[in-house]
Formats: structure tokens, C-alpha cells, sequence
């Protein structure tokens, strides 16, 4: 299932509060391994955002341990924690597009970041754009682009480098039904390409028909988790 | 089309970047590059007007201060030729010459003209003789009273006479253009860093929401900040610039007038200097930078 079985994403009692006694996250521990496609679910509140702003270093955890790709993210910043995050994809329910660069700049410019050359960061940028049927606008900015196809666009950037790792904030938050189901799919792709995808969403009309892994949080804690097995029969039906 | 990298970006990344974000805004572009040529202006005048004020000062003490020493009668002429090596020799002194009796007397009647009839009957011997001095210009005035009190106890020395007042108002007024100078340019200073840095706060502002996606991706150090930097740089050139070109029109627009109204001007107005220029757009490109870091920092986006 995922191969050499590394474990990408390894949390041991993580903890975040914002102000004394105010928890957003509580006492998470638990291990996402690679090639995973993995989906943290709750109510809103439940500490689904928090949790994943842990992962790509936005937010430090008041206590506990978390490592992501082999690097202990503790108290993470400036170089460090950018080199993490040219290992990783991230997706926004907002796209979180440059809105004054096209559609394709915007992308290229993830690779470029990694290093890449310009023109190889621009075909790749293409190739993406295509993947992601979106070849058309890729001269266009985003701002005249649907959030269906905004959302699509800043799938393609998340995986210009390859990542080790996909996280998803809400990534179908503001799509109607069938778009969601779209972005997921586009989501399913990536994974089978070998990528480890974590989504968190409180969405559940739309993401259990993924039938993947869940982890189900309520009040910072993870209640309830469903194996990908059962979580499949469930979808199927 | 890349002509080297820096800290792993091809050096057209940066210019790209920078370009880009600047015609990307181009209202927040023009108010930055405003801003900077307001204050490169103000600098630009300071100086503009304060080297012009001061050159003028200075010429009108260009001659130096020269002083008459009157001898006593009878001093013999070997002695006078001793006075005046001894002046000659004395580092405060940059010219000397002796003016004999009969000379004295030439001068009066070539001054007096036609009046010079009223001379007939006296003789030469009633004007005294002197030496006349001129001394260095960078001498102040203790150093000038010091000198006086000095020669004054010379035996042969009957007087001595030079225009004291003329000298040290002279001397003050050099002094209080120099100050004048100096707190007008610092008040420029203050100015500008207000007006560049409420600019670029602007500036960053209007740009956050981009730098945040850059972070999220993975940019960091110079290829993060750079393009940051060097729009400022490129927007604080291009104003500092238009200022510099500006003081030069308001410059030919009002010298010629200025000297029309007051000859006493002609020779000695002048534009900057080219080493004045440099440090004028140096001033505006080290204006946009810094604006450019200062409103990352405020923003809290320099990492
Ligand atoms: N920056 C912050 N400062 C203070 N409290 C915060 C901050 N961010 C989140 N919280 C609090 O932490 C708790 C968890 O928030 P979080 O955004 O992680 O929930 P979520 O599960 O993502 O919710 P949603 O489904 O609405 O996105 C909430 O009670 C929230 O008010
Ligand atoms: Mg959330």
C-alpha cells in the first residue's frame, strides 16, 4: 500500500492553544504513511485547519511532537521551513492565486521557486494546466476563471514540484456538488500517482464518497477513525 | 537571456519579479516614485541652493583679508626689506608689499584727479609708509586678533588698520549658511523617510496577500526578498532621476533671471556637480530599497 512504508506525517500528542485554556487542537497523535490518502473530518471549530497549519508550519504546536517528511517541524522557521515546503503541496479552500500574474505564471512560478528554469518550469506548468483541463486559460488571469477552475489551477501549482505531500484545507469549501467531486477526483489522481494527499474537510455529503482513511475530530481531538477498508464498503454503499 | 544566478535564481528571475510587480500597480508605482522624487527634490534643492549660497560667500571673501601695517617715520629702508621676509615668511601670510612714501603720496593724487592741486606745497614725508598684507583666507578671527597683537608690538609698526568688521561678518556668514544648510538637509531627511516609508508601507500592503502565497510555496531568502528589494531600487532610480532632471529645468528656468536681477551673481551660480548628482540618485535608489525592507518588516513578510 504505500511504498517502503515510510511514514511521512508522524504526530505524538500535539497540542495548540491559542490563549490559556482556549485548545484548538488536543493531545493528536497519530502516523500518515506514504502513498496514504487521508481525510480529517468534523464540525467546524473541530481543529481540522489548526491541525494542518501545524503540518506546513504556520502554526507552531504548544506541545508535542510533529515531523513531517523526516523534519521535525518544532519551533520550524526562515530557511528550514521553506525548504519543507517546497516538498509540499498545499491547496486553500480560496485558491490563494497571484491575481496580477496569468493563470500559468502562476504555477510556473511554484517550480521556479524549487529552482527550476524558467522555460522547464513554464512547459511543466502546461503539462499541468492540461492534467488539470484547464490548457485554455493558461494566458488568462485568475481572476476571470470560476472557483471551480481556480481551484483546479492551484491543484496544479501544489503539484508542480512533485510534492512528498498534499494538504488540502476545505479544497471543495466553496465548489457546488459536482465541481467537488471534480477537485476530488483531481485529488485521487495525484495520490495514485504516488503522492500522500491529507484533506480536511466538514464536508461529509461529498468527501465520504472518497472512501479513504477518516479521522474524525471534535473540540481539537481525534474521535473516531474509520479504516480506508470500511470507509470504502461505506462509499460503495 | 541570464547573465548569472543569485542564491539559485537567474538574475532575469529578479527583474522579472521586479518589473512585474511594479507595472502590476501602477497607481502604488507612480505614488512610490513621487514620493521618492519629492524627497530626492528636497535634497536635491537643499543642496542645489546651499552650494550656490556658500560659493557666493566664499567668493566675496575670496581676496582674503588684507591689512595695512604703517611704519614709523625713519625706518631705514634695510629694515623695511627685513620686516617684509619676515611677513612673507610667516604662514598666515599669503602676499606682501611695500608701499614707500612717494607711492603713498602717487596714489593720493591719482585719486584725488583734478583735486590734486590741493597737495601742492606738502610734502610727501606727512603720509606714512607701510606694508601691505594679505593674509590666508583660513585663518578665524582669534587667530587673525592674534596675529594683529603680534605685529602691533613690532617697534617699527605705527598702525595697523584692516577692515575687521567686513571680516568677521564675513566669516559668520559663511558659518550661518553652512548651518542653515545642514539643518535644512536634515530636515529633508526626516521628511523623506516619512513620506518613502508611509509609500511603501502602501506598497507592501497592496503586495501581502502575494508575498504570503510566495512563503506558502516555498520562497525564501533572496529569491523571496529580492525582487522586493530591487523594485525599490529600480522605482527609487527612476524618481530620484526625475528629480534631479526637474531641478535642473526649475534651475535654467530661474538662474538667467536671477543674475538679469543681480549681476553680482554671474560666475558664480552653478548646477551640481556630477558627484552631487551620483549622490542624489544613490540617495533615491538607498531610499527605495530601504522604504521597500522597512515595509516588509512592518508587515512582518522579511523572513
Ligand atoms: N489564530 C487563532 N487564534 C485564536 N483561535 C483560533 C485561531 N485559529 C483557530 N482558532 C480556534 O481554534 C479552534 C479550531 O479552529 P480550526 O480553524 O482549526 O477549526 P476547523 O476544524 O478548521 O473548522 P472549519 O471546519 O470551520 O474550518 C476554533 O475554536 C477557532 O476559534
Ligand atoms: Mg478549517
Amino acid at each position: 500500500m504505500s511504498p517502503g512504508g515510510a511514514v511521512v506525517i508522524r504526530l505524538y500528542k500535539v497540542c495548540k492553544e491559542f490563549t490559556a485554556g482556549r485548545t484548538a487542537v488536543s493531545d493528536v497523535t497519530l502516523n500518515i504513511e506514504r502513498g496514504e490518502f487521508a481525510l480529517l473530518s468534523g464540525p467546524s471549530g473541530a481543529g481540522k485547519t489548526t491541525l494542518l497549519r501545524i503540518l506546513f508550519g504556520q502554526e507552531a504546536a504548544s506541545s508535542g511532537k510533529a515531523v513531517v517528511n523526516g523534519r521535525n517541524i518544532h519551533r520550524m522557521s526562515g530557511a528550514h521551513l521553506a525548504a519543507l515546503r517546497r516538498e509540499l503541496g498545499l491547496v486553500f479552500q480560496d485558491a490563494r492565486l497571484i491575481e496580477r500574474i496569468p493563470v500559468i505564471e502562476n504555477i510556473a512560478l511554484a517550480a521556479e521557486v524549487c529552482g527550476i528554469a524558467r522555460s522547464d518550469a513554464r512547459r511543466r506548468a502546461s503539462e499541468l494546466l492540461e492534467l488539470v483541463g484547464l490548457e485554455h486559460a493558461a494566458g488568462e488571469l485568475p481572476g476571470s476563471l470560476s472557483s471551480g477552475e481556480r481551484q483546479r489551477v492551484s491543484l496544479a501549482r501544489a503539484i508542480a514540484n512533485d510534492p512528498v505531500l498534499l494538504l488540502a484545507d476545505e479544497p471543495t469549501g466553496s465548489l457546488d456538488r459536482a465541481t467537488a467531486l471534480e477537485i476530488l477526483h483531481l485529488l485521487e489522481l495525484v495520490n495514485e500517482a504516488g503522492t500522500t494527499v491529507v484533506v480536511a474537510s466538514h464536508d461529509a455529503g461529498v468527501t465520504s464518497l472518497l472512501g479513504c482513511r477518516t479521522m474524525r475530530m471534535n473540540e481539537g481531538r481525534v474521535v473516531e477513525e474509520v479504516r480506508p477498508e470500511y470507509a470504502a464498503a461505506l462509499a460503495a454503499g | 537571456m541570464s547573465w548569472g544566478t543569485l542564491a539559485g535564481q537567474p538574475i532575469s528571475y529578479y527583474f522579472r519579479r521586479a518589473f512585474d510587480s511594479i507595472f502590476a500597480t501602477p497607481v502604488i508605482a507612480g505614488v512610490t516614485i513621487t514620493s521618492i522624487a519629492v524627497s530626492v527634490l528636497l535634497a536635491g534643492s537643499v543642496l542645489l541652493v546651499g552650494s550656490n549660497a556658500y560659493r557666493l560667500v566664499a567668493s566675496w571673501g575670496a581676496e582674503g583679508v588684507d591689512l595695512s601695517m604703517y611704519l614709523r617715520a625713519g625706518v631705514d629702508d634695510g629694515r623695511v626689506v627685513e620686516l617684509k621676509e619676515q611677513l612673507a615668511a610667516d604662514p598666515a601670510v599669503v602676499n606682501v608689499y611695500f608701499i614707500s612714501n612717494d607711492e603713498a603720496w602717487m596714489f593720493l593724487a591719482q585719486n584725488l584727479g583734478d583735486s590734486a592741486e590741493l597737495l601742492d606745497g606738502l610734502d610727501a614725508s606727512i603720509l606714512p609708509a607701510s606694508l601691505e598684507v594679505t593674509l590666508a583666507r583660513t585663518l578665524d578671527a582669534d587667530e587673525i586678533e592674534a596675529k594683529l597683537a603680534e605685529w602691533h608690538a613690532w617697534p617699527e609698526v605705527d598702525d595697523l588698520q584692516y577692515n575687521r568688521e567686513w571680516t568677521l561678518r564675513f566669516r559668520s556668514a559663511l558659518g550661518i549658511v553652512r548651518w542653515v544648510a545642514w539643518a535644512l538637509g536634515a530636515l529633508a531627511l526626516v521628511a523623506s523617510i516619512i513620506i518613502v516609508g508611509a509609500t511603501f508601507q502602501l506598497a507592501v500592503f497592496s503586495r501581502q496577500e502575494e508575498m504570503e502565497i510566495m512563503r506558502l510555496v516555498g520562497a525564501s531568502g533572496m529569491p523571496y526578498w529580492g525582487p522586493v528589494m530591487l523594485a525599490g531600487l529600480i522605482q527609487g532610480i527612476v524618481g530620484s532621476a526625475a528629480a534631479v532632471g526637474l531641478l535642473f529645468l526649475i534651475y535654467r528656468g530661474t538662474a538667467g533671471p536671477l543674475v538679469g536681477q543681480l549681476p553680482m551673481l554671474k560666475g558664480t551660480l552653478a548646477y551640481l556637480a556630477g558627484s552631487q548628482y551620483m549622490t542624489l540618485i544613490i540617495w533615491g535608489a538607498v531610499l527605495g530599497a530601504a522604504g521597500s525592507w522597512l515595509g516588509m518588516r512592518r508587515f512582518g513578510a522579511w523572513k
